[in-house]
């Protein structure tokens, strides 16, 4: 392996949580703040939600209700029930983890479209739900006065949210190395493996179910601690965290990106997260602009930003000398590009 | 029979006929191209807001309004088929990327609808305001008329699919694309006449809809919803079976509101649908015979 290689090997993760810890000391004024950890929170949702629709290739639509769950977990906990907010965390956690066993219980026996129409309607049920039990959720009001994370005395929303950025940075690289181990570990390959031939990997001895399962709670729960983060953040829970709204932009941020690669939601969320902002005056014209964009991105951009950057790499390297050899093994290894196809392990980093 | 019984029946028949036009319309949309329309909501949206401009803006009769609204919305369906769907269906994941891209026309008509239309109530002028007696209770005649149109193009698009030149493509590219090119049928025209046929279905919803309940930029997505869930429920949804559907989820839906309260009709529907799902998953819509 050359210097490069190694460096990136084991500089990357140290680097970027260096960049996680000096954000706040980028990004300084209140509303950049804000934006930063919107950007964040959106990152850490769309990522997650790779593992399944993705890496899993299940036409996964209910992320967005396991978010919701999150964050009414954190809201009823530490408004209703008034817990203490960290353990409010770990109820949302549980609860994000269990959304996601029970939204796959109906899917099991279902393939394609029907699980997307079926996981949708999910989404659907929870927005129901919250409104049909306003003694708990509060209703169409919403829950309000949620109260901010804090360590002793330093309350996380101090000096324009300054804990919550090093927080959610942090979660975000986290959630990459998590990503990246799951990847790279036998649960990982078998989820690829019964992606792109389920029958093969079957035969194999795999089990899809569980494998699948699996897959749907550990995505869910890190969405349930992503929508207690942003309940925390934003201090309030109301029905619009189960909104066809919410559900488009997620898509958009992870079909910009590209699924191709775990990093390729959470530069989509980067992005979107910032053209929303800039769009936010315009009211409706917002949604008009997100939704043509959206269609326009999935018609002329297939791969997403990252496939387009990993087109622009292998470019790149094979008009470097000195390792015809290794561009041409890749290519035989890499698959037919596909929109949904994540690529060797090997290059997710 | 008891008021509040044959209440429920009317607010019943209304549900069922709103419902089997937009499942209809989905369904031969799903049996043809294999895909989920998730505008069709904003379909219906858009052709009740056009019957009502016709109407109140441009002083026609209802009736004439809902005419002429019809071709514009057989236009915008075969414009949603040219830029959401003909990219992407023969791509690998065809039928996710159309969800996700008609979802996203979804949002972006409502974001339009609200641009164009404000964000208040709109309401479709009854066609005639004249009850008839049912024993006690009075039927209001746009209940009937609801009920007239749905069984009308229901029954009239099983008789096109099965009787017509133009059925028999339809139901030839349903079955076997290739073969059907071989013997001269352009599938591309026929999805582009099937988006047309959904979207005139989706018009007669509308119409049924805007008379019945008040509009607003975000009201396309319940009725999809649940004319999801009739897809579902009709089984192997012969037209026949969306049409029966229809009419026992209208039921369900205005018996539940009775009895258990508004809040609670969608999840009682939902949940019907969950465990129709756990019991028959392989029958959702199997294609028309």
């Amino acid at each position: 392996m050359n210097i490069l290689g190694s460096l990136k090997r084991f500089a990357t993760w140290p680097l970027l949580l260096l960049a996680a810890a000096l954000l706040p000391y980028v990004v300084i004024s209140g509303s950049a703040r804000l934006l930063a950890a919107t950007a964040l929170i959106y990152a850490l949702l769309a990522a997650s939600w790779n593992l399944t629709l993705g890496i899993g290739g299940i036409f996964n639509f209910a992320h967005v209700g396991f978010f919701g769950v999150g964050g009414y977990a954190m809201a009823v906990a530490t408004v209703t029930w008034d817990m203490n907010p960290w353990l409010g965390l770990i109820l949302a956690t549980v609860a994000g983890g269990l959304a996601g066993a029970l939204a796959y219980v109906p899917v099991i026996r279902m393939r394609g479209i029907y699980i997307a129409l079926i996981t949708f309607v999910f989404v659907q049920l929870c927005y129901y739900l919250v409104l049909a039990i306003p003694g708990i959720t509060g209703g169409s009001s919403g829950l309000t006065g949620v109260p901010a994370l804090s360590v002793g005395d330093f309350s996380f929303a101090k000096y324009s949210g300054l804990g919550y950025l090093w927080l959610l940075g942090g979660a975000v690289v986290l959630l990459l190395v998590l990503l990246r181990t799951t990847l790279r570990s036998p649960f990982g390959k078998s989820l690829i493996a019964l992606r792109d031939n389920e029958n093969l990997a079957v035969s194999r001895g795999m089990n899809r179910i569980r494998q699948h399962l699996l897959a749907f709670i550990l995505s869910g729960a890190v969405a349930g601690v992503t929508g207690a983060l942003y309940v925390a953040y934003f201090r309030v829970a109301d029905v619009t965290l189960f909104s066809f709204g919410f559900v488009t932009l997620g898509l958009s941020m992870i079909f910009l990106g590209g699924t191709g690669h775990i990093w390729g939601p959470v530069l989509g969320a980067l992005i979107v997260t910032v053209i929303d902002r800039q769009l936010t005056d315009l009211g409706p014209v917002r949604a008009i602009i997100i939704g043509v964009g959206t269609l326009l991105v999935l018609i002329f951009l297939p791969r997403g930003i990252s496939g387009l950057f990993e087109d622009v790499w292998t470019r790149a390297r094979r008009l470097l000398p000195g390792n015809p050899n290794k561009s041409a093994h890749r290519a035989l290894q890499k698959p037919a590009s596909r929109t949904m196809e994540v690529e060797e392990t090997t290059h997710v980093h | 029979m008891s008021d509040a019984l044959l209440s429920i029946l009317v607010s019943a028949v209304v549900l069922g006929s709103l419902y089997s036009l937009m499942a209809s319309g989905l369904s031969l949309i799903w049996s043809t191209l294999g895909v989920f329309n998730y505008a069709h909501g904003a379909l219906l949206l858009l052709g009740a807001y056009l019957i009502w401009t016709f109407s109140e803006k441009v002083g026609l009769p209802v009736l004439l309004a809902f005419a002429a609204a019809i071709p514009l919305l057989a236009l915008l369906g075969m414009l949603l088929d040219l830029v959401a769907v003909r990219p992407f269906i023969s791509r690998p994941n065809g039928t996710l990327l159309v969800m996700v891209s008609t979802l996203a026309i979804a949002n972006a008509v409502e974001g339009a609808a609200q641009l164009i239309w404000g964000p208040q109530n709109k309401q479709i002028k009854s066609v005639s305001n004249s009850t008839f007696a049912l024993g006690d209770v009075k039927i209001a005649s746009s209940t009937l008329i609801a009920l007239a149109l749905a069984l009308v193009l229901v029954i009239g698009l099983i008789t096109l699919l099965r009787k017509t030149k133009w059925g028999m493509a339809v139901r030839a590219v349903e079955q076997n694309r290739d073969m059907a090119m071989l013997v001269g049928i352009r599938p591309a025209r026929i999805y582009a006449g099937v988006f047309a046929v959904a979207s005139i279905l989706a018009c007669a919803a509308a119409f049924v809809y805007g008379t019945t309940t008040t509009i607003t930029p975000t009201k396309g997505f319940e009725p999809l919803l649940t004319a999801f869930v009739v897809l579902v429920f009709g089984g192997s949804a012969t037209l026949w079976g969306t049409l029966v559907g229809a009419f026992t989820i209208g039921l369900l839906e205005a018996g539940t509101t009775y009895w258990l309260g508004l809040q609670w009709s969608p999840v009682a529907v939902f949940i019907v649908l969950v465990l129709i799902m756990l019991v028959r998953p392989q029958g959702l819509v199997k294609g028309r015979s």
